[in-house]
């Protein structure tokens, strides 16, 4: 009797592939429910006064773009649809030149002047230490700005910020793993008591529910957060995400088919390895 | 001495820190700042070795003629190119005409590395594929329990296609379900292995800062 | 090959400033087809891969420690310093908003790049006891950190955040017929967070060790185990969810460059499908070239074998 180890696995890799492809080109997509904690998200920024100052962390690398560069571009969008400003900072070192790119194109479309109402501070090394120094003083972390260096505090949006986040309103973090939201929640949320949000990947998702409500007032997690995030995005009148939308829900139903054949992976090896038991 | 003035400092260093946890003083801030930034100094500088490390091993591959030695000289032409732009870019040298600060380094990372790494990070989904048929074997209540959960999990995730019959009705029951199971069950399994950790951190933390854990001073 | 792609009228060749451009294009296809080659085996093309992501990766991790860590935190800090000490200056350095003498700042951290350089002796000295101390300083600044902050949120706060778990919610219906409904009722809302509290509870008690395990000790084990065999089955599921959608985001991106702007074809005629301009667009002909260079190894190895 054929086992399931006999099998060559790379049968395995292509029927995959073939149905990846075969879906993008081929498959559509449909809106989402929305998760009380990825409303929450939406909600919790737009209940903030204009004008508020939010610091937004850019804490990925390319090897989770794909899950938070949707979330992390769709925010900024909210944040200045709303009229927020935003202070940049990162503690993964790839994360700046997300900013950098995504700032370069979303930022024309609201007329947003760079220094009062969006700053890059750039990446800080040390982790844990990085947001300890954040969280104990934010200009004092942060002696020059990534894009222009100049002093930090010669900007408009850098005034009426203090230690231990006095004048910030909102941590956002854009987490991908470690450094990422569970440090923010035990450097800043637990220490400082400032509110804090949370997109996610999907590997990191089932630990925030630990920690929702009462430390962490919403999150979006994996790709599934992203798209119910992006719909409320849109509903709430940015035209420009409608492409990623759709994109982002047509992903969702290749998702579907995949998770299927998963399952079906699952069960086909487990009764082969049964039969195989009872033949022996 | 050799031994003791490194615990002395692990001593001093961590309850410097603790101190400026509890303490308002000024003093405190200042102190826990400072040494916040010597953490990050350290810490930076602690990357040299890697890089060095990594070109002294691909030396040796290429003057002992590895097989693979035409690669690491690859892999130390790229870096070392790498490096070269980034200096200049950081530095401000040869900046070319219309350029912003950091174009030049940005388009090498947006080139070679995030594709580079998102790819390598998706062989995973092949690879869980495979793992799924040759190994994931409900051998026990327990294993069954845990593909179950996962398989609910995953079909709750995603929406359901419109050819199922009934594909509404069933998408939302098994939302429901998938939702009940994160944050109810997982919820509590999440939080048991967050205070079961918390306290081991706290007992390690309290070890190291007490000089009596030092087994990180064993070459 | 360059008068073809010139044809096209966007993107450029190659921009360092233009978000996209022909070259760029090429190599971000080539560099994910080469990755996937592995799937098949170990192939040059992948090796090349492989090592080229190795060397960028290490240079662009070091230039980002090198510019926080070295330029802003020693050498901004050290002129800043110069700066107050200077004639005009103040004297004073912000040192984590409390005011210090600026010789104050540049002597504590010469102390760092002191240890900085102690931890560099590893280089030519295996064994040596000089980079122990800047290695006994980070783990105790480390330690430290996370002691402190992870006991706040994550024994106190959770624990805190438990006990205030509300076993009945006044804006909830108490009964529901309707299934969908039935999430919102004061019942289901009450076996629920139960259950949250009681899986919480017996999955501690299941790394109870300290204790001889009796019957009520066991059970609780039990129940622990299955609370923890559910969450890492949740983990699992968002697992596959979270690597299925990094696969489907690089077979996006390659379906991005398929387009007519960075084919070697020239654009169709009016009226016509623009097949070559698909075949010889980045994705497709380098899958195709990749895909023979690896078939035509394979057989000729087949026949020396």
């Amino acid at each position: 009797m054929a086992t399931a180890t006999d099998f060559d696995r790379r049968w395995i890799f292509l029927a995959i592939g073939v149905l990846v492809l075969g879906l993008y080109a081929f498959g559509s997509g449909a809106p989402m429910p929305v998760s009380p904690y990825v409303q929450s998200y939406f909600d919790t920024i737009d209940a903030l006064p204009e004008g508020s100052v939010v610091l937004l962390a850019a804490d990925f690398d390319p090897g989770s773009a794909a899950e938070l560069l949707p979330t992390y571009q769709a925010t900024i969008h909210h944040l200045l649809l709303r009229k927020l400003r935003i202070v940049n900072v990162a503690t993964w070192p790839a994360g700046p030149p997300f900013t950098r790119s995504s700032f370069a194109e979303i930022a024309p479309q609201y007329g947003a002047v760079y220094g009062s109402d969006w700053i890059e501070l750039g990446f800080k090394a040390g982790d844990d230490v990085a947001m300890g120094q954040i969280g104990q003083s934010l200009l004092s972390s942060f002696a020059q700005d990534d894009r222009d260096k100049a002093d930090v505090t010669s900007f408009p949006i850098m005034q009426g910020i203090s230690d231990s986040f006095q004048g910030i309103a909102l941590l956002i973090t854009m987490s991908a793993g470690y450094p990422g939201v569970l440090e923010w929640i035990a450097q800043a949320g637990g220490r400082y008591d400032v509110p804090i949000l949370a997109a996610t990947t999907a590997v990191q998702t089932p630990d925030l529910f630990a920690y929702y409500p009462s430390q962490l007032q919403g999150f979006a997690g994996a790709a599934t957060g992203a798209t119910q995030y992006l719909q409320l995005v849109v509903a709430a009148g940015v035209p420009a995400l409608e492409g990623t939308t759709t994109d982002n829900q047509e992903r969702m139903l290749i998702q579907t088919y995949a998770h299927l054949l998963i399952i079906g992976l699952i069960v086909t090896g487990n009764v082969l390895y049964f039969l195989g038991r009872r033949g022996a | 001495m050799k031994r003791e003035i490194p615990i002395l400092l692990t001593v001093l260093c961590g309850l410097a820190i603790t101190w400026a946890f509890f303490s308002p003083l000024p003093a405190a801030r200042a102190v826990n700042a400072e040494l916040l930034a010597w953490a990050e100094v350290i810490f930076s500088v602690a990357f040299l070795l890697g890089i060095a490390n990594l070109v002294r091993i691909s030396l040796k591959q290429i003057s002992a003629r590895h097989p693979d030695s035409i690669y690491k000289v690859l892999l130390l032409l790229t870096m070392f190119g790498y490096l070269a732009v980034g200096l200049c870019d950081i530095h401000g040298w040869l900046l070319p005409e219309g350029a912003g600060a950091k174009d030049r380094s940005d388009w090498i990372y947006e080139k070679f590395f995030q594709p580079l790494q998102s790819t390598m990070f998706s062989l995973l989904a092949f690879y869980i594929a495979s793992a799924a048929f040759r190994a994931f074997r409900a051998r026990s209540f327990e294993a069954t329990l845990l593909l179950v959960a996962g398989s609910l999990v995953m079909l709750g995730q995603v929406p359901m296609p419109t050819w199922l019959p009934e594909s509404a009705a069933v998408g939302t029951f098994l939302q429901r379900v998938q939702a009940f199971l994160m944050v109810y069950v997982n919820g509590a399994g999440q939080s048991a292995i967050i205070i079961g950790a918390a306290l081991g951190t706290l007992a390690t933390g309290l070890r190291i800062i007490l000089g009596v854990e030092r087994s990180y001073l064993s070459e | 090959m360059l008068l073809a792609l010139q044809q096209a009228t966007e993107p450029p060749f190659f921009s360092i400033t233009a978000p996209d451009d022909v070259l760029g294009a090429w190599l971000i296809c080539f560099f994910t087809l080469a990755v996937f080659s592995f799937l098949y085996k170990d192939n040059p093309f992948y090796k090349v891969a492989e090592h080229v992501f190795v060397g960028v990766g290490t240079a662009f991790y070091t230039l980002q420690y090198y510019e926080e860590g070295v330029i802003g935190r020693l050498y901004e800090h050290m002129e800043q310093a110069g700066r107050a000490l200077g004639e005009g200056g103040s004297g004073v350095m912000d040192l984590g908003g409390t005011p210090v003498p600026a010789a104050w700042a540049i002597g504590l951290r010469s102390v760092a790049v002191l240890l900085s350089l102690m931890l560099l002796v590893r280089l030519f000295r295996s064994g040596s006891w000089a980079p122990r101390w800047a290695v006994a300083t980070m783990v105790g600044i480390y330690a430290a950190i996370k002691m402190t902050g992870e006991t706040q949120s994550k024994l106190v706060l959770q624990v805190e955040g438990l006990m205030r778990k509300p076993l009945v919610n006044p804006e909830l219906a108490s009964w529901g017929s309707d299934w969908a409904a039935v999430e919102q009722t004061q019942v289901f809302y009450t076996f629920a967070n139960l259950v949250l509290l009681v899986g919480v509870l017996c999955a501690l008690l299941h790394f109870v060790f300290t204790f001889r395990r009796g019957k009520v000790l066991a059970g609780a084990s039990r129940v622990g185990v299955v609370v923890l065999m559910l969450t890492f089955g949740a983990m699992f599921g968002f697992t596959v969810l979270g690597r299925y959608a990094l696969l489907i985001d690089r077979i996006d991106t390659l379906g991005d460059y398929t387009g007519g702007a960075y084919s070697l074809a020239p654009p169709p005629a009016a009226g016509s499908a623009g097949a070559l301009q698909l075949m010889l667009s980045p994705p497709v002909l380098l899958a195709v070239l990749i895909a023979l260079v690896l078939a035509v190894a394979a057989a000729s190895r087949k026949r020396s074998a």
